[in-house]
């Protein structure tokens, strides 16, 4: 455990570091409190601090004050060092957000104790502060699993419907346009009657891939659902949307698929925000360009 | 004067047992220590000295406050006693009764010293023999 000390008085200073050497600490020392704060605020240092109240630049208890608004989830442990009259001792110690304190010329054996409470609390701040760390990622993880679609890696239709009320609300609110591209794989049915799921699985995956290779970052590319995808294109118009459709679709449908014996194609719809639409009726729009797209033979770009 | 009040009185300059067992009982600790002190106490005296100068309460404050503090963990209490009420006549911001009290300041500290440097001598002496 290491123990940053800040003590102006070199003979304390130097008799402090020793005795907590002496007990198994690796001290660190700073001679004021200007340089006691330079060491506080490297990004690492020690935890447990032991402050003279009274030191030239910045004081313990102002140390202290400035610790406290800076830590998060893994606070110091402060014993404040007094001597005295002049100091007010106990109350105003602890006030100015100390754990502890200890009057000077200190008992060593309760210094040693003091000290040691100090580096216990220091731990069992640390455990905590790490198990936090754990939480915290593994709800992010949670968070970013209930959003992404699992077989293709893809936002899912929740994250989908998420994103699409924020980017729908300030499209309509800047003016911007919005465009939509629903896409559905021809014949899949037959892909996974003949080859079976796993491999109707690789070709989704693939065309996937292809989807996160060709959209922009901005765009959301999903997965609706079986063969189905939907891609949100923020900022652009539907000629532009139809433009970037016809380049997947003739993409997917040159590309040698490593997972299918025979070439699966797909079909696209196209649909712009009008005014008055809402969520469901522009979904409504582009899902119609899609049958359209499939009832007019397959493999192509239908835009409304 | 019996030997027993001249026994207090070198126990009030400098506390020999105290101050070691303040060190774990450590010698070699100890004489650092003191070594320490007295290459700092002089300058800790200066500011002192500095400080009623330039008729600077706080200043005074500090810089008795340091040495009082010092003097203390050496277990010099003769020193620490006058450090100390010249910390406590500086916050009321009377200098002269302060300038009054450097040679007192003075002259402790100089017993300090001569203490300390036969301390110093003689804890090393113990170990040779
Ligand atoms: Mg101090």
């Amino acid at each position: 455990m290491n123990i940053l000390i800040a003590e102006d008085d070199a003979p304390s200073r130097f008799m402090l570091q020793s005795l907590l050497t002496k007990w198994g600490y690796d001290v660190t020392v700073a001679a004021d409190g200007d340089e006691a704060w330079k060491i506080l605020c490297d990004p690492v240092h020690p935890l447990l601090v032991i402050l003279d109240w009274l030191m030239p630049g910045i004081e313990g208890p102002e140390i202290v004050r400035r610790l406290r608004m800076k830590e998060g989830n893994n606070p110091h442990y402060v014993i404040i060092m007094t001597s005295g009259t002049s100091e007010n001792s106990l109350a105003l110690a602890l006030d100015s957000g100390a754990d502890d304190f200890i009057t000077k010329p200190f008992n060593n054996s309760e210094l040693r104790a003091r000290v040691n409470v100090g580096c216990r609390i220091t731990r069992l701040h640390e455990a905590l502060a790490e198990k936090i760390y754990k939480l915290e990622s593994a709800t992010e993880t949670i968070f970013e699993l209930a959003r992404t679609d699992e077989l293709t890696g893809l936002h899912n239709r929740r994250s989908f419907n998420e994103t699409f009320t924020l980017v729908l609300s300030s499209a309509r609110r800047h003016g911007h346009p919005l465009s939509l591209i629903s896409i559905d794989l021809d014949h899949f049915k037959t892909v996974n009657d003949t080859y079976g799921h796993t491999i109707g699985d690789m070709v989704l995956k693939e065309f996937s891939d292809l989807l996160k290779d060709m959209v922009r970052i901005e765009d959301v590319a999903s997965r609706w659902g079986g063969e189905e995808f939907i891609i949100m294109l923020p900022n652009t118009a539907s000629e532009a949307a139809a433009a970037l459709a016809e380049r997947i679709r003739s993409n997917f449908e040159q590309q040698p698929s490593s997972a299918s014996p025979f070439a699966v194609t797909a079909s696209f719809g196209v649909a712009q925000l009008q005014n008055g639409d809402d969520e469901d009726s522009l979904i409504r729009r582009v899902d119609d360009a899609l049958y359209t797209a499939k009832r007019e033979g397959r493999n192509r770009v239908v835009t409304v | 004067m019996t030997s027993r009040d001249q026994g207090q009185e070198t126990i009030d300059i400098f506390d020999m047992d105290k101050f070691v067992h303040r060190n774990l009982g450590d010698l070699d600790l100890s004489r650092d220590v003191a070594t320490i002190f007295l290459d700092s106490a002089p300058e800790y005296i200066k500011s002192i000295r500095n400080a009623l100068d330039a008729f600077d309460s706080v200043a005074l404050r500090q810089s008795a406050h340091k040495l009082k503090g010092a003097a203390d963990n050496l277990a010099l209490s003769s020193l620490s006693k006058i450090a100390g009420r010249i910390e406590t006549i500086a916050q009321t911001g009377d200098f002269e009764i302060n300038r009054q009290l450097l040679p007192e300041l003075e002259l402790q500290f100089d017993q300090a010293e001569i203490a300390l440097k036969n301390f110093i001598v003689t804890s090393q002496e113990k170990v040779r023999l």
